[in-house]
């Protein structure tokens, strides 16, 4: 035996956990500052002081202050959010990093431990299967064959989306800004400016949702498809170990309870996402149309405080504050399923060889 | 072709640095930006509208490039992680075939190829690059654009009527603007693609793997029967799982 060794702890197991919390820190920070600030902010901003009030507003009145708060902030705070999302796809690859090492051990441990297993001749024994879980782990694990399947829908979602912005938006925008400021603010209910403009607005409030829902399926895909890689080692192991003799067959660990944590974090990611959408069809459905179908000069602009337009302007240029950082957290928690899924793995990988070897010493 | 595939693969790393780099200089530059969006805000409407042009203009033009920057980081880390997938996919190849050069090489079990999704999914990554590279090209010719139309004062810019330079620049802004950004997108849904073909070569691979090591085991076992002299049944105590 000699120059084979258990697999070492992998420099990148020691630091990927640093970037997934980075990741969590950054992303929930800016949904904090989106709810608690911005959005808050917005809906004081335009919800509360009408048009002209906030054209005349001077420097170092606290009415710009304010206008400064929600142009500068998103400036800085999305890219800090996809700095969070930067920092776990950092973790993700840093664990993907670590397996070539662990698998090239692996294939040594196995290779000395073949010649043994075959010499022993032990008679094969039945391969045992692990317990059903209960639900609603049963239902997940039963979908998780799926992936291929999901990872396209996900991929047609976000095409579709890309295909409405396409077709439906950029049209829409190109009506929208086919004349002077004052003939499209101008242009009454039912013109074609109107219209372009309640599709635009409509449209930016439901696909950016529907988009991300296409982006958390397809993260999902990669979740189920790790899920049914840990499985498939798994059974390898029961099937080496089923041709060694019971005294000296390695014992099996159960299944870590770390598995049904990247299964919920999944779902709740998926959920997160999904809900998003709900919201978003709402608002294009209701708020978004209700507000923008009316003519900007003579309707929108001079709405006076505590008017019911004035109010829906104020849901209207606050939603995405606090509805964008929603999505990151539900994204957030899908990467955190995979991370978790491949720790799964690589543990797996590693007290496997580690099994083997020891059943190695044991037989030579 | 596949070898060569295989030998740059290893050059994963690289990519992922390179792409969290580019995602850490856009939240410098984003950070700066806010800082001239925060200076341009401070002044009254009049004020920003007919002397800070400079300011606006460069707002206006960094945030329509910078998402796209930011995403090219992102579709790198993910390539990175695609050709991440593609050396453990060599490396679980060769620890199989290191596995099973223990038996004499006329009696060892076949190994089939690669499935199409495993061969196809450097073609998919390379895919999803280029979607990132042509938005972040548009973005730089929007941003350009954008340099132009905001160098007037915004009166100019509002008072543009049909048929105007500055108006068709500013359709094109905009109608160019509806489709690059779900675009970008559509870039990281092709990327996450990618990876699932790796992962399900994986799968595959380990599902071969399985049985050709117990093919393997009884082969093996047959042999050592056979040089001791014992029946080889009696060796096979067959169990289906």
């Amino acid at each position: 035996m000699a120059t084979v060794q258990p697999p070492a702890t992998p420099w990148q197991l020691r630091s990927y956990l640093l970037f997934s919390l980075l990741g969590w820190i950054l992303i929930a920070a800016s949904f904090l500052i989106g709810l608690l600030v911005l959005a808050p902010t917005a809906a004081a901003y335009f919800g509360e002081n009408a048009k002209a009030g906030r054209d005349a507003a001077e420097a170092g009145s606290a009415l710009l202050a304010q206008l400064q708060l929600l142009q500068a902030t998103p400036r800085w705070l999305e890219p800090l959010t996809f700095l969070g999302v930067a920092a776990f796809m950092l973790g993700i690859a840093l664990e993907f990093s670590s397996i070539p090492k662990i698998l090239e051990n692996r294939g040594k441990v196995l290779s000395i431990c073949f010649p043994v297993i075959a010499r022993l001749q032990s008679p094969k024994a039945s391969v045992p299967q692990d317990a059903k879980p209960g639900l609603p782990f049963s239902m997940i694990e039963g979908m998780m064959p799926l992936f291929p399947l999901i990872a396209v829908m996900g991929w047609l979602i976000v095409g579709l989306a890309f295909l409405i912005g396409l077709l439906v938006l950029s049209p829409a925008e190109a009506a929208f800004f086919a004349d002077a400021k004052a003939v499209r603010e101008g242009a009454a209910i039912g013109s074609s400016f109107v219209e372009a403009n309640v599709v635009i607005h409509s449209i930016e409030a439901w696909v950016p949702q529907f988009k991300f829902v296409g982006l958390g399926l397809g993260l999902m895909a990669i979740t189920m498809a790790l899920g049914t890689i840990a499985k498939q080692l798994r059974r390898m192991g029961f099937v080496i170990s089923s041709h060694i003799s019971e005294n000296l067959r390695p014992k099996m660990p159960p299944i870590p309870a770390r598995v049904r944590v990247f299964q919920l974090s999944t779902v709740m990611g998926v959920m997160i996402l999904l809900g998003a959408l709900v919201i978003g069809v709402v608002l294009a459905a209701g708020v978004v149309p209700a507000y923008w179908s009316h003519s900007i000069a003579s309707e929108l602009n001079p709405a006076a405080p505590g008017s019911a337009l004035l109010s829906e302007l104020a849901t209207v240029s606050s939603y995405a504050l606090w509805l964008n950082p929603l999505r990151m957290i539900g994204m957030a928690f899908l990467f955190t399923g995979i991370t978790i899924a491949l720790t799964v793995i690589i543990a797996t990988l590693r007290k496997q060889a580690e099994l083997m070897l020891k059943f190695y010493e044991q037989a030579a | 072709m596949q070898k060569l595939i295989g030998r740059m693969a290893r050059m994963y790393p690289l990519l992922i640095v390179m792409g969290f780099m580019i995602v850490a200089i856009a939240f410098v530059i984003g950070y700066f930006n806010a800082q001239t969006a925060a200076a341009y805000y401070a002044a009254s409407k009049s004020v920003r509208e007919s002397q800070l042009l400079a300011e606006r203009a460069s707002i206006e033009s960094v945030g329509l490039w910078l998402p796209y920057f930011k995403f090219l980081g992102l579709g790198l880390i993910l390539g990175g992680i695609v050709m991440a997938l593609r050396v453990i996919i060599d490396r679980l190849k060769a620890a199989g075939m290191e596995v099973l050069s223990n038996l004499p090489l006329e009696k060892r079990p076949a190994v089939l190829g690669a499935p199409w999704y495993g061969l196809l999914m450097p073609a998919v990554m390379m895919l999803g690059e280029l979607i990132f590279l042509v938005a972040l090209i548009v973005s730089i010719g929007l941003a350009g654009t954008a340099q132009q139309v905001y160098s007037n004062p915004l009166a100019v810019v509002d008072a543009a009527g049909a048929g105007s330079a500055i108006l068709t620049q500013l359709q094109t802004i905009q109608a160019t603007s509806a489709w690059l950004v779900p675009l970008k997108f559509f870039g990281v849904a092709t990327e996450f693609v990618a990876i699932v073909m790796g992962l399900s070569t994986i799968i595959y691979l380990l599902t071969q793997q399985t049985q050709l090591i117990e093919q393997g085991l009884e082969i093996g076992k047959a042999g050592a029967a056979a040089a001791k002299g014992v029946p080889e049944s009696a060796s096979r105590e067959q169990v289906p799982a």
